[in-house]
């Protein structure tokens, strides 16, 4: 045996080890997509619209308290557009004045003046950008904590998308099989506010029911709501178990909210029905104190994402420790309450735009489906090769044994998820494994029948075939990069065991086939007969 | 020695092969027709909306099913029986419709929760009105709470809550074994793992849903539009690459123009047959469609390969001789390599499951197709191309 032969024997099955020794065990090194796991994969995206609005919002508070400190109010602010402020009705006299001092205090805007007695206050774009850039940072952030909380194992959270679409954020949370319940601890913004009901003037608190439209409540007023008063809506199940809408006059503003929170637990009301406790931070718990004493008789609404949980009068004062209760709480919807409660609020809204659940059972079925389709292919397969060329065919089924070895090792080196359509593409790597060797073997049966000498047959065989292999190799690499490399979910899975399989397959084609041919060739140097 | 086409010499590219050519132009015309009035019945990558994959522990009444769901307002609704029939598997699909707000707190995704509440039978509701649980539907951390509150509602702390974890853990693996649903009460009894105080607790106090969920997918119309724009990025893509690799392959253009034909001849051809048996167009096909685009011109390339080769030996013999010839010389790998990956499919096909068999189907007809068109379409429209326009065009 000579050296170079050797070297290549010894690589080989060098390579054989440390393929089996990367697989195993496959249940640890393979790491399965959730299409085979079971478990929820989602893609959300944040309105991140709903960040600027809130900027837009608070601006038109800050301006009009910065002006109206001065005396220099103007007659309207509201929102123009999306993205920008428009003050009317300004002092002409004082323009110059105003002008310089909301150039001073709000930097983020270039103001302009598109008529007399108007200023409008545009957010600039860099700093519109970095509003929504931040707003999704924040929600990662809070999806995290809450996953976290929620205690899934081995969870993955990430941003997703560049440019227009940055606002994605991909959540895959093996194992875990309730999306409804998930679905709503993830993507509910999760916003508490503390607000005071306004009942409409000559009501007692005590008495006040809220009407089931809305028109009849701003009647109520007499036609016209007060300024600092809005309608929000409570849902309601009667005793024969309708639902209902219930509208609410309450304060714009909000005493407290959810950013004053310090803790929040499931806990149980005065009946042992389910409610959530919360602890306030020390200053909020003054002002709770300050409030609950000064408002004590009328009724306080506690508001949810705009949805009223429920609105109980305030008996006593309260300070840091309160509860929420009357919401109609079960144990599950008060504990993620709670939890998200204290994994804080989401910066704006989240809409859902995939899902993909499947159930452990779906998972495990598929994962066998899979396998004992490969299986069966693969033995159909061995057993052709055999039968069809004999001994030569047993060099085939080596490497095609290596090859789907060295995918799997490959797999679990790099740490990628093997999917459903990744198992069929494996499959087809299974179907094209032994193409190469067919390629040789046809060419060597020419040879011979051309009455070459066994070793001159091998040879011619290899040498002949190869422009071909790397051809049909090369064909249908193209469509497996571009599948691994653009494809997305379980269709990356398929470019990807395609893709490796085919390197695999070229490898062992071109490499170990013929290191096999030459290892029986040194043994038996003067063979006449080759078994193909 | 075991050989098929060992000397093959059929007359294949004469006469016969005008039998072909008309053979060919009928299934491109078959599947044009197919794709033309049936359409492609597109999966929810595509087509966006809601699909809800249920096992029943019975036969599903579907009509009854149907009815619940329409009187529930959910808009276009399909149901429709998958897997074999013993399996009592049920695919309900919902149309894309406008998400009309946030039931759960977030905006699409509210669908799925409404089909599985509008396909409770009143039986079902009472039951979890008498603070019952199901177990087909209870999921791993409600068993377990659940458990821990009913079996020793004093002390549901420490010792207590891990044994009903552990009994939890014990219902729920028996539960995944057996496709996700227990079949009776009685059945819930004889799990191993389960002591007799909790089966006793589950007999009296649980119930069992009629189905239990099985995988539950939606694609909203944002994603359903970037999928649909993103495939047809990775369709051009593919055909660019190899358009590119077929230039850069063959010098002569009518090589190129003839193995561009019957290349596109076979990916058509797939799509049309997936159009014809009502096969789910989906993601996966797509990536079948893009495969067979890459495995079918390397057949046409050797095939091709060996025409060039024996134009240089034998420079005398006539045109249609040399690809006959040629032909009949690959025949046998052609068919080989062919037939291996066929075994794989069919297997793929067989015994490879519900999920997979659209896109095994379309690698079936796509590989089959391939291989006959290497020889009958590209072969066969180089022999007529150089009737045609003169033999100093494919002459290399």
């Amino acid at each position: 045996m000579n050296l170079d032969l050797r070297w290549r024997l010894g690589l080989t099955f060098g390579l054989l080890v440390v393929c089996l020794l990367a697989v195993y065990p496959p249940a640890e090194k393979i790491h399965l997509g959730l299409d085979l796991k079971g478990g929820i994969h989602m893609v959300m995206r944040v309105k991140t619209d709903d960040a600027v609005k809130a900027e837009i919002d608070l601006a038109q508070e800050k301006i009009r308290s910065a002006l109206g400190e001065k005396g220099l109010a103007p007659a309207k602010i509201s929102a123009d557009g999306m993205n920008a402020i428009l003050l009317e009705g300004v002092d002409a006299a004082r323009v110059g004045e105003i002008r310089d001092l909301l150039t001073r205090q709000f930097g983020q805007y270039s103001i302009s003046t598109p008529g007399a007695g108007r200023l409008r206050l545009q957010l600039k774009p860099n700093e519109e950008a970095a509003i929504r850039d931040s707003s999704v940072r924040q929600a990662l952030e809070t999806i995290r904590t809450r996953v976290d909380k929620f205690g899934v194992a081995e969870p993955t959270i990430q941003r997703q998308g560049s440019g227009a679409r940055a606002d994605r954020i991909l959540i895959q949370l093996p194992g875990v099989e309730e999306p409804e319940r998930v679905k709503d601890l993830i993507g509910s913004p999760a916003f508490l506010e503390w607000k005071l009901v306004k009942v409409p003037p000559g009501v007692v608190a005590e008495q006040f029911r809220p009407p089931d439209n809305p028109d009849a409540l701003v009647q109520m007023f007499g036609g016209r709501l007060p300024d600092d008063v809005e309608v929000l809506p409570q849902d309601v199940t009667t005793a024969d178990g309708k639902a209902l809408r219930l509208y609410w006059p309450v304060t714009k503003n909000s005493p407290i909210t959810g950013n004053d929170l310090k803790n929040a637990r499931r806990d149980q009301d005065r009946f042992g029905a389910p409610a959530v406790n919360f602890l306030l931070s020390a200053e909020a718990g003054r002002r709770f104190q300050e409030l609950t004493r000064k408002y004590q008789g009328q009724l306080l609404a506690i508001v949810l994402d705009r949805k009223i949980i429920s609105a109980p009068r305030i008996n006593a004062v309260i300070a840091e420790q309160g509860v929420i209760e009357g919401g109609n709480f079960t144990l599950e919807s008060a504990e993620d309450l709670a939890l998200k409660l204290r994994s804080g609020a989401l910066p704006a809204g989240m809409e859902i735009l995939e899902e993909r659940t499947v159930g452990p059972s779906l998972g495990a079925d598929s994962v066998r489906q899979g396998i004992v389709g490969s299986a069966v292919g693969s033995l159909v397969v061995i057993l052709f090769m055999l039968v069809y060329y004999r001994t030569s065919g047993g060099n085939a089924v080596f490497a095609l044994v290596l090859n789907i070895l060295m995918l799997l090792a490959a797999m679990a080196y790099l740490g990628s998820t093997l999917t459903l359509p990744g198992i069929a593409g494996i499959a087809l790597t299974i179907g094209m494994a032994v193409d190469a060797n067919v390629l040789v073997f046809e060419r060597m049966r020419e040879e011979l029948r051309l009455g070459r000498t066994v070793k001159a047959a091998i040879g011619a065989g290899f040498q002949k075939a190869l422009a071909t292999i790397v051809d049909s190799n090369v064909t249908t690499l193209i469509p497996a990069f571009l599948l691994l490399a653009k494809g997305t979910g379980p269709v990356k899975g398929f470019g990807l065991t395609l893709f490796i399989g085919i390197l695999a397959n070229l490898f062992t084609a071109v490499f170990v086939s013929r290191t096999l041919f030459d290892l029986v060739l040194s043994l038996r140097p003067r063979m006449d007969r080759l078994s193909i | 020695m075991l050989q098929v086409f060992t000397h093959a010499n059929f007359r294949m590219m004469y006469r016969t092969k005008w039998y072909f050519i008309a053979f060919s132009c009928l299934s491109i015309a078959v599947a044009a027709w197919a794709m033309a009035t049936r359409g492609f019945n597109l999966g929810i990558d595509f087509a966006g909306g809601t699909a809800v994959q249920l096992k029943f522990r019975e036969h599903p009444p579907v009509e009854e099913l149907r009815a619940a769901l329409e009187k529930a307002g959910l808009g276009d609704i399909s149901i429709q029986a998958i897997g074999d029939a013993v399996d009592n598997e049920v695919l309900i699909r919902v149309e894309q419709r406008r998400p009309r707000g946030a039931a759960t707190g977030s905006e699409g995704g509210e669908i799925s929760g409404e089909i599985l509440e509008a396909l409770k039978s009143k039986e079902e509701r009472a039951a979890a009105q008498a603070g019952k649980i199901d177990l087909n539907m209870a999921s791993r951390a409600t068993l377990q709470e659940w458990l821990a509150q009913h079996l020793q509602p004093a002390a549901a702390t420490g010792e207590a809550a891990q044994k009903a974890g552990e009994i939890a853990e014990a219902l729920i693996r028996y539960r995944t074994e057996h496709k996700g649903l227990f079949g009776s009460l009685q059945e819930v009894a004889s799990v191993p793992g389960v002591p007799q105080e909790a089966a006793a607790l589950l007999a009296s106090q649980s119930t069992l849903g009629r189905f239990a969920v099985r995988s539950v997918e939606f694609v909203g119309p944002t994603a359903g539009r970037e999928l649909l724009v993103n495939t047809g990025y990775l369709i051009f893509l593919s055909v660019l690459g190899i358009l590119l690799y077929i230039w850069f392959r063959f010098h002569k253009w009518l090589w190129g123009v003839t193995a561009i034909i019957a290349l596109l001849h076979d990916v058509f051809i797939a799509a049309g047959m997936v159009a014809l048996t009502g096969k789910e167009f989906s993601l996966t096909v797509v990536a079948a469609l893009l495969t067979i685009l890459g495995y079918s011109i390397n057949d046409t390339i050797v095939v091709f390969d060996r025409i060039r080769e024996n134009l240089r030996l034998y420079r005398e013999v006539e045109f249609e001789e040399v690809v006959n010839a040629s032909v009949n010389q690959t025949l046998s790998r052609t068919m080989l390599t062919s037939l291996s990956l066929l075994i794989a499919i069919v297997a793929l096909l067989m015994f490879g499951g519900e999920k997979l068999n659209p896109m095994s189907f379309t690698l079936l007809v796509g590989v089959s197709f391939g291989t006959y068109s290497s020889v009958f379409v590209a072969a066969a429209l180089l022999v007529i191309a150089a009737r045609r326009f003169g033999s100093k065009y494919v002459k290399a």
